[in-house]
């Protein structure tokens, strides 16, 4: 821009004056065109150069915005705004709510109240916290009620803030403190759930509706109490519980107040608002004045340190609140403070009487000014709970077992030389893994108490936690640790650390935008429109930046219970860890080993590291059990004082070397001195765990018991379907899991939940009375089968256990069927045995089981079981139905292999619908010709009848027929052709559309191996079959018309026909129709052969590599010898692998031991030949054809067209080969021309096209090269017709090497790239395979 | 949009009609609140694939408030013209914002891991663009000086994504005119913004 004020103008002109003449002009020269253009400026401007020029500047501009486009796009600018816009109107939106609504940026209502998603549905607004607001939710996934805490963050700190809360507190179960429950990030919100309590504050509680509120006591009137003392202690002594539950993990409350002390109507203490609380150990560094000022004690006045006893004074205020009805101190803030410092007060026992003793006192300990002589924690609930008033399930003050270290010296040194290791500029990898309670965190804590000496090592240590839903969930902590400890570094340090991208990692970790030299980065980054190459630009910039860290300092990261990650973590730390450059640090992560094949996150790392180059830096240590002396050091110290070595040994023993059971073993003792000192009575581990699950509250052992019970993860969902309604409150739950008596995979209605361990699974049901364990197992039974995706087979199970067999078979059934319909053919077969088993029932419904169990045998492969179990069902059928089901059973046997059992039972079922057949294969021939004679006088004529009209008999002999047709088809020709022929005479009298059509495309197909001369008759047949098929509408009929007209195209050479029939009908057969094997498999070797011939080898290959192990997986010989037989050897030929196709036919033969020359015979002397033709050995090709050929004769096979003349036509070319070559000239050229003179007379289009290119071959090998090449031109022209498009561009090739010069070459060329496209690997090979008279 | 809003927006618009010299300053900040409500919402509903255009946004913008039983009255090509302009507002006080922000960081916006999958895209376009956008707005401020229907049309044309015929509607001319003027106004701009030194 070099002209601010647009065109020149003169100086008395105004620039809209200027421009008012100006546009005109430049409007009148756009109108005309170029030539015309000096024309109009000489008119219009005269002598005016400057106006001239500005004109033609403008005209100029005007043309280029034009063909530039210029701002015709407005909306991809305004999208790219807008959208932006949005994202940051959004982040205001957040910022604007958390400054309460400051700062609006125009007037414009902001709505941004939570509003719930959809899985949380508010009821109502419970309260606002120190942080966020707090609501009452309803739970849809659950369907529980729960408090939730949400916060619309505004800036990383307050995030940092929020998550560390939440980490801190969610791990604390106690039943006097307010369970967490879920930390959620979702539609730009976080926020996270929470025990709902509903309840009295303290004070109403202990004190009734007689609760004078506490700031409107002002005069020091004496009052009797009104207090209910029972109350009083119950609610004072949880309290006292809960706070010191607090303490015991390290945290204070900070504001302990009546508000935040709920009381249910059961009685139970529920203590709430940890939203101040902070980690103890940093409670010393901040200066912020949290709490009530009320319930303030002088230290938290005065702003120094705070420590337990800060809480334990604020108990103090509301004993003597409780007590008195009033506050101990009132009156203006600084008037409080200086009698809290002073501790002037009067007692409770004087303003009201009646007062206990002890309550008094504890009272005015508690307010004591001096913190460091308040009563301890211990002592304030040793005082307030004796044994004897202990409720149920009150624990020892909420104390985890302190984690106690021993042994494990061989993980402890691998660890550190993996960190050793890291100092050689290597990424190096180790998991850690045991089952749950195996001591993996002790480790871990362990090895990182040595680390920490180390001021060197950088350590970002996280634990990934089973209870939250944010994104990134396992290495969110690990990028917390992370922040905090950029935070320390200076500038300077920053600009070498932080890579360019850091931006964007910035969005995937917004916490880090607390650092200011992220916050502040430049954005380029951001500059990738694809949300995948974002996340690839943060995930490389996270390891880019522990890259550099790496270089500057031993670096290790470790992450603990990796377990809980998602795939998006796992992929994060694939992307570091196995990365082309790896940072130089050490990265542990802990799981269960538990979960190892279920975690998601460690499947996605797994699979990542399978792929990795260095195994060898990746090391995985297992956690055994620890051995007896580390078991014994392990409980010595856990009984500490005085322990006898008797007892230890036997703790040691008896926890088998988990550290767990050891904890809860010496607890026992601990708890049971008196035993410890005896050592009488008995003491196991099963006991012990007892004697705590004895004591939980009825609800959560209820729970355990079913939990227990269900014997394997079971869902939430569904444990809350089974247990009553008290149980499905969730503290129930969280109870069994801060008590380490279940473990999940989370809180969401599909994550599962189970014991913590097999033992307690097995204390828990081995003292279930039987009554009580059939009523849980009804129940779960009840409650699984309400819900559709539960396990069909867990639901029978527990049906079985309930006391309901019935019931539960007929869930074994319906697991069958679903197993069935999965493919998973054993599995279903094994289910309907329990089903049979189960259910006796009545004769049907067993018999239909049977039936089913025969099916799913039938389609696991195992013919012969499947035979048996229809024979099985047969016996107990009617006569007629048992027929049908002898029939299957026939089948089965026959197509297993198993022929002679199957011919028999065919010939009894036969014998029963009144048919025979003759022993005599003279007879049987007789029979056929005869039926076929009185087919021709018959005629095709039928009245059609419903299926109902026709005697049952007459259909179940054609139905019989039928089956003995397909499942001997292909070791009893004759016979089969006699009784289709049958088959279909008695279909024509019944007149049945649906048996009549299959009847007739069966009848085509015989006639059609006739060859190309029947093809009117096949033709009609076809069509009248395929008429009827049509009206029935049945995919099993319209897919056999389909595959019959494939197979009938097939016989009658139209390849590609064949091809694209059978096409049609394979996915039919597949997908639409049930117990078709013998259908299927025979469309699939249509089909492969036909793509063979037609060298669609990359479609034929992509057949073969589904449809082989399908098939020997099925136990289908029939389909796997046919395939060996000719498709598979045909293709590893193609592949020039000579050795793999001889393989092919070798185990073909073995695989197919029958006597007799079958179709299968000769596809693998078809392709025997063939393999010698690509040898070179034509010779040998010849020879071998010829002395099989009686033995074909004989089995009538040269009956069928496309047999005989393949392999009269590939005798005649290994005879040529053997001639050209100069073997024994004479007699193997008279050989291929008295095949050719055979090949000649049969009639059809596409045998011209092989005689053709043996008349080629023998002009070749006569010497006769003009007349060879006008039989090859021929040749080509019909072999491509008839879609053998290899054979004809080996005949090109051929005929390429016969015609001179460039034509020459070109057509070889052409042949050439033919054939290498269709996969041929090795060209002369085949131009000897397929050629004539080459030797 | 509050009963409130409405009756301000059609009451702000038959003052337009009327002539009123403020009515268009009343009317901006309240079509603005709709304009942005709309494009949130459609840019949530939209997320992936659909590119969010200008043009949908200024119809829905005018079918909500037209929608209204008291406002049947609103006349489609004022709205129409005061879209385009609070439009072009919305972006260039936007465009300002982001540059300001590169320059400064002081009060960055934090975008989450929502936007990272919404706005990406659009994201990067802005950052390329703030400038010449803004550059554009001066320039079209300058040709509003030496024609002011020039600078109109652009506006509808370019930053509320209207077509010949809305165009020519919201500013009460031929569509030809609008035609004419759009590819002169096309050429002004071009020459102030892009044109090589001559």
């Amino acid at each position: 821009m070099t002209q601010p004020e647009g065109s020149p103008r003169t100086s008395l002109e105004s620039p809209a004056a200027h421009w008012a003449r100006v546009r005109p002009l430049v409007e009148a020269v756009l109108a005309v065109s170029a030539p015309a253009r000096p024309a109009v400026l000489d008119q219009q401007c005269g002598g005016d150069e400057r106006l001239r020029d500005d004109i033609v500047r403008m005209v100029r501009a005007c043309e280029r915005a034009e063909s530039e486009n210029y701002l015709v796009e407005p909306a991809a600018v305004a999208a790219a705004l807008v959208a932006d816009m949005q994202a940051r109107l959004r982040a205001d939106d957040d910022r604007a709510a958390a400054d309460g609504g400051a700062g609006a940026m125009m007037a414009t209502r902001r709505s941004n109240a939570f509003a719930g998603n959809e899985r949380f549905v508010l009821v109502r607004q419970l309260g606002v916290g120190g942080m966020g607001v707090v609501y009452e939710a309803i739970d849809r996934l659950s369907g529980a009620r729960v408090a939730l805490k949400t916060l619309p963050f505004a800036d990383p700190h307050a995030l940092f803030e929020f998550k560390r809360e939440f980490r801190s507190l969610a791990a604390l179960v106690h039943p006097n403190l307010v369970s967490l429950y879920e930390l959620i990030s979702a539609d730009n919100r976080w926020f996270f759930t929470m025990e709902l309590v509903n309840g009295d504050d303290f004070l109403s509680w202990v004190r009734g509706d007689r609760h004078i509120p506490a700031d409107s006591a002002s005069a020091p009137v004496a009052l009797t109490t009104v207090v209910d003392e029972q109350r009083l202690r119950s609610a004072l002594g949880q309290l006292a519980t809960g706070v010191a539950a607090l303490h015991a993990r390290g945290m204070l409350h900070r504001d302990v107040k009546p508000p935040n002390v709920l009381v249910r109507q059961d009685g139970r203490v529920a203590i709430l608002d940890f939203g101040i609380a902070l980690v103890l150990t940093e409670s010393t560094q901040t200066d912020r004045h949290l709490g009530t000022l009320k319930y303030m004690s002088p230290e938290q006045l005065a702003g120094t340190p705070l420590t337990s006893a800060s809480d334990w004074y604020a108990v103090g205020i509301i004993l003597y609140e409780a007590l008195t009805g009033r506050a101990p101190f009132a009156g203006a803030p600084a008037r409080i403070f200086l009698a809290k410092s002073a501790g002037t007060f009067t007692p409770p026992s004087a303003l009201v009487s009646g007062v206990p003793q002890d309550l008094d006192d504890l009272c005015v300990q508690l307010l004591g000014a001096e913190a460091a002589l308040r009563p301890s924690g211990e002592e304030v609930v040793g005082r307030l709970i004796s044994a004897s008033v202990a409720p149920a399930g009150a624990f020892d003050t909420g104390r985890r077992p302190h984690r106690l270290f021993v042994g494990r010296e061989a993980q402890l040194a691998a660890l550190a030389s993996a960190l050793d290791a890291t100092r050689a500029a290597a990424c190096r990898t180790v998991f850690v893994h045991g089952l749950s309670g195996a001591g993996k965190s002790a480790l871990i804590d362990r090895f990182l108490g040595e680390v920490r000496l180390d001021e060197r090592v950088v350590l970002f240590s996280g634990r990934c936690d089973e209870q939250e839903s944010v994104p990134f969930k396992a290495v969110d902590s690990v990028v917390d640790a992370l922040t905090v400890w950029l935070r320390q570094r200076s500038a300077a340090e920053l600009v070498r650390l932080l890579p360019a991208d850091v931006a964007v990692l910035g969005r995937l970790f917004p916490v880090l935008e607390r650092i200011g030299a992220i916050a502040d980065a430049p954005r380029d980054g951001l500059a990738v429109r694809d949300p995948r190459e974002l996340r690839q630009r943060a995930f490389r910039a996270l390891r880019e930046l522990l890259v550099r860290i790496g270089h500057m300092a031993p670096l290790l990261v470790v992450i603990d219970d990796l377990q809980w990650g998602d795939a998006d973590s796992g992929e994060l730390l694939a992307h570091i860890l196995d990365g082309p450059t790896p940072p130089r640090m050490l990265f542990v992560a802990a799981y269960r080993s538990e979960y190892r094949e279920t975690s998601r996150c460690l499947q996605v790392l797994a699979s990542a590291q399978a792929n990795r180059r260095d195994g060898g830096a990746i090391t995985t240590l297992a956690l055994p059990p620890l051995d007896d002396a580390e078991a014994q050091t392990l409980s010595r110290e856990l009984l500490a004082s005085g322990a006898n070595e008797a007892v230890i040994a036997r703790v040691a023993t008896e926890s088998g070397g988990n550290p767990f059971f050891i904890h809860e073993l010496a607890r026992y003792v601990r708890v049971h001195p008196r035993w410890a000192d005896s050592l009488a009575g008995p003491f196991d581990l099963d006991r012990v765990l007892w004697s705590r699950i004895e004591t939980l509250p009825a609800q959560a052992k209820e729970l355990l018991e079913i939990i227990a019970t269900a014997g394997k993860p079971i869902r939430n969902l569904h444990w809350r379907d089974a247990s009553d309604r008290p149980a499905q409150d969730p503290h129930a739950m969280a109870l069994l899991r801060y008590e380490h008596l279940v473990r999940s995979t989370g809180s969401a209605p599909t994550d599962e939940v189970e014991t913590y361990h097999d033992r307690i699974r097995e204390t828990v049901v081995a003292r279930l009375m039987p009554a009580v364990r059939q009523r849980h197992h009804r129940r779960l039974a009840l409650a699984l089968a309400a819900h559709d995706d539960a396990d069909q087979e867990t639901v029978a199970v527990h049906f079985a256990e309930g006391g309901e067999p019935a019931r539960a078979g007929a869930h074994y059934a319906r697991a069958a069927e679903l197993a069935e319909r999965a493919l998973a053919f054993d599995r279903a077969a094994t289910l309907y045995e329990r089903a049979l088993e189960l259910r006796p029932g009545e004769p049907s419904e067993h018999r239909r089981l049977l039936t089913s169990l025969g099916n799913a045998l039938a389609n696991a492969g195992r013919g012969r079981l499947a035979g048996q179990g229809f024979e099985r069902a047969a016996a107990l059928a009617e006569p007629d139905d048992r027929l049908d089901l002898q029939r299957m059973a026939a089948t089965q046997y026959a197509i297993s292999g198993h022929i002679d059992e199957g011919r028999a039972l065919f010939m009894r079922v036969l014998h029963g619908v009144g048919l025979s057949s003759p022993e005599s294969s003279v007879v049987i021939l007789a029979q056929l010709l005869g039926r076929r004679a009185r087919l021709r006088l018959r005629g095709l004529h039928f009245v059609e009848r419903a299926e109902c009209d026709i005697p049952p008999k007459l259909l179940r002999r054609i139905d019989v027929l039928r089956a003995v047709s397909t499942a001997l088809g292909a070791v009893e020709v004759v016979r089969v052709a006699g009784f289709q022929t049958q088959a279909l005479l008695l279909a024509l009298d019944a007149g049945e559309p649906r048996r009549l059509a299959l009847a007739l495309a069966w009848e085509a197909v015989l006639t059609a191996t006739g060859g190309t001369r029947t093809a009117t008759r096949s033709g009609d047949m076809l069509e009248l079959a395929r008429r009827l098929a049509e009206r029935v509408e049945s995919p099993h009929a319209l897919g056999t018309m389909d595959f019959a007209a494939g197979w009938v195209a097939f016989l009658h050479g139209r390849f590609p026909d064949a091809i694209r029939a059978c096409a049609l009908a394979e996915p039919v057969f597949r997908d639409q129709c049930t117990g078709v094997w013998w259908e299927l498999s025979t469309t699939r070797t249509m089909l492969a052969w036909a793509r063979s011939h037609c060298g669609d080898h990359v479609e034929l290959g992509a057949n073969l590599r589904t449809w082989e192990p399908e098939a020997r997986a099925r136990g289908d010989h029939f389909l796997v010898t046919n395939l060996l037989a000719f498709p598979m050897p045909y293709e590893r030929l193609v592949a020039d692998d000579v050795v793999g196709a001889e393989r092919c036919l070798e185990e073909a033969l073995a695989l197919w031991p029958y006597r007799g020359f079958h179709i299968q015979h000769v596809s693998v002397l078809f392709s025997r030949a063939l393999l010698l033709l690509y040898r070179g050995d034509g010779a040998r090709a010849c020879a071998e054809v010829t002395s099989q050929w009686p033995a074909m004769v004989r089995s009538l096979q040269t009956q069928n067209q496309v047999t005989r003349v393949m392999l009269r036509d590939v005798r005649a070319r290994g005879a040529l080969a053997a001639a050209a070559a100069g073997i024994d000239r004479e007699r193997h050229i008279a050989r291929a021309a008295r095949d050719l003179h055979a090949i000649a007379r049969e009639r059809g289009a596409w045998t011209a096209g092989y005689a053709d290119r043996l008349r080629a071959g023998l002009a070749l090998v006569r010497g006769d090269a003009g007349s060879a090449a006008r039989a090859l031109r021929t040749a080509v022209l019909a072999l491509d017709g008839a879609g053998l498009v290899l054979q004809a561009s080996v005949a090109r090739r051929q005929l390429g090497m016969l015609v001179a010069g460039d034509d020459g070459r070109q057509l070889i060329a052409d042949a050439d790239t033919r054939m290498r496209t269709r996969g041929v690997v090795n060209i002369t090979a085949m131009s000897r395979m397929l050629g004539a008279g080459l030797a | 949009m509050s009963d409130d809003e409405r009756k301000e927006i059609t009451s702000a618009l038959s003052d337009l009609g009327n002539g009123t010299s403020d009515a268009m300053a009343r009317l901006m900040p309240l079509v603005y609140g709709e304009l942005r409500r709309i494009a949130h919402r459609q840019l949530r509903a939209e997320e992936g694939g659909h590119t969010l255009s200008t043009t949908a946004v200024v119809h829905e913008a005018y079918l909500r408030i037209a929608d209204q039983r008291d406002a049947q009255w609103v006349d489609r090509a004022q709205f129409f013209a005061v879209a385009a302009r609070t439009m072009r507002r919305i972006l260039i006080d936007y465009a300002r914002r982001h540059k300001a922000e590169r320059r400064g960081g002081a009060h960055r916006a934090r975008v989450d891991l929502d936007a990272l999958e919404l706005a990406n895209a659009p994201a990067i376009a802005i950052v390329e663009r703030a400038d010449s956008l803004l550059a554009l707005d001066e320039a079209l401020e300058r040709l509003g000086m030496v024609d002011e229907r020039l600078a109109r049309v652009v506006e509808c044309r370019f930053f509320a994504g209207l077509n010949e015929v809305e165009t020519a509607e919201a500013l009460g001319v031929s569509q030809r005119t609008i035609a004419r003027d759009w590819m002169v106004a096309r050429g002004w701009l071009f020459q102030q913004l892009r044109d090589d030194p001559a």
